[in-house]
């Protein structure tokens, strides 16, 4: 599996993708790590076929003792089914992720990592130097969301938001962001249900100073970009199986 | 140093792969070196002969070490993924026993009967493909651990060849250390990995 650090200060921000291993017709994913001197975070780790590459690539960037939290935006397959395979292999870890979902996540396998339930309206998390910010994202898709915001790196882990269906091998980075939209369309309009929500989220992401917008599938947006997308996304209307 | 004897295979084998893509690193900056000692040897005409086959062979050998180390990272990623397929396998054994001791039709056990069947059946194929794989992994060892020991001997004449070069001799001096340090750290993965390796072995064989 690919791995590529986007941020290099007093800690470093890594996202691993496009695996090449990785089964056909299992959609790619974005798994995102904060490696801090002797804590490291692993954000969405991903589904149960991608385990084996996804530790292997955290491994050549940390040391596994070091790994101790583990963050789910919320609770769909790709973004944690792995969680039993990571429960044996982190046993004194800690599970970030919605209180909504704690009932259903537990059903992946959870038997010595310890549930870290976030409330509704956010929480924070001190690693070393990296102060973290879980923001709301709820409904966008799942009803209970999270991002992960980082002020100092100015990194926004979006989760679905942003999110791209596109073919193997594409680029990390948003090149052409015109060019990008007719792969985030869909997506945006099929699995995003509430407009309502989706405003709510822009008007509080608009506060925030982001230079990377760091999503779940697809590409990372840069620099304007990021505004970008924000424009774009404010007049879409999502929620398109109902209409 | 892990504690090893809390974890599950998968998880040995991906720090062995972990730690291979750090001698990955070592090797990169030994291939590097070799490449600047082969330069100055050869500007240096008659003063550095003596010093152009020590980097061709470091050269190399840092070459092969490359190309053998990303066969490994293969393997042990293989590893990784058959011991994770193992695993799933035997959670699903351990829950169709006892779906079968629940069982009270026994056409109904029967059928359950076959996919137990099939489970151990598969879980054998796994081992088995564990097992080929740890051997391979060690022969793969046993030749980077083979070069880099001629690599130390080498190093260790380039000193000598250094201390004849002239004005050459501040420059390659830098280079025997740093090609010293290299085979050095090189040297410490390799036993670290050997350590993953055996403890994997071990596990596999019980």
């Amino acid at each position: 599996m690919k791995s590529t650090i986007f941020y290099n200060g007093k800690y470093q921000w890594f996202v691993f993708g496009r695996d090449p291993d990785k089964p056909e017709k299992i959609i790619d994913t974005n798994q995102y790590m904060i490696v801090d001197g002797d804590k490291s975070f692993l954000m969405d780790p991903g589904g149960i076929e991608i385990f084996s590459s996804m530790l292997a690539s955290v491994l050549r960037h940390t040391e596994i003792e070091h790994l101790v939290d583990i963050f789910a935006s919320h609770q769909d397959p790709d973004i944690i089914s792995s969680l039993g395979l990571w429960d044996e292999a982190l046993p004194k870890a800690r599970l970030h992720a919605p209180w909504i979902w704690e009932g259903f996540i537990r059903h992946f396998g959870l038997k010595n990592i310890s549930y870290n339930a976030i409330p509704d309206e956010g929480a924070s998390l001190v690693l070393n130097s990296a102060k973290l910010t879980f923001i709301p994202a709820h409904y966008l898709h799942s009803s209970g969301n999270f991002n992960v915001y980082d002020e100092q790196a100015k990194i926004l882990m979006s989760g679905d938001i942003g999110a791209a269906l596109e073919p193997a091998g594409a680029s990390m980075y948003v090149d052409d962001f015109e060019e990008h939209i007719s792969k985030m369309k869909l997506f945006h309009q099929r699995w995003m249900p509430s407009n309502a929500a989706k405003q709510d989220w822009i008007d509080r992401v608009r506060k925030l100073d982001i230079e990377y917008m760091a999503p779940q599938h697809g590409r990372i947006f840069k620099g304007e970009d990021v505004q970008n997308f924000l424009n774009w996304f404010e007049t879409l209307d999502v929620g398109s199986a109902i209409k | 140093m892990h504690n090893l004897d809390t974890q599950p295979p998968f998880v040995i084998s991906a720090l062995l792969a972990g730690r291979l893509h750090r001698m990955l690193d070592v090797t990169k900056v030994m291939y590097i070196s070799s490449s600047n000692a082969k330069c100055i040897s050869i500007r240096g005409g008659d003063k550095t002969a003596g010093f152009k086959p020590i980097t061709e062979f470091i050269s190399e050998m840092a070459s092969d070490t490359i190309a053998i180390s990303l066969k490994i990272n293969e393997v042990a990623l293989k590893f990784s993924i058959t011991a994770v397929n193992e695993r799933r396998a035997n959670i699903a054994l351990l829950n169709f026993n006892e779906v079968l001791e629940k069982l009270e039709s026994v056409s109904k056990a029967n059928s359950l009967k076959r996919v137990v069947e099939s489970l151990n059946t598969d879980i054998v194929t796994l081992r088995k493909s564990q097992s080929a794989d740890c051997k391979f992994l060690s022969s793969l060892f046993e030749d980077i651990t083979q070069r880099i020991r001629a690599a130390k001997v080498i190093v260790t004449n380039s000193r000598t060849e250094a201390s004849r070069a002239g004005e050459y001799q501040t420059n390659l001096f830098a280079i025997a250390n740093d090609l010293e340090s290299c085979s050095d750290a090189i040297a410490l993965e390799i036993k670290l990995c050997k350590n993953y390796l055996d403890d994997l072995t071990k596990m596999i064989g019980k």
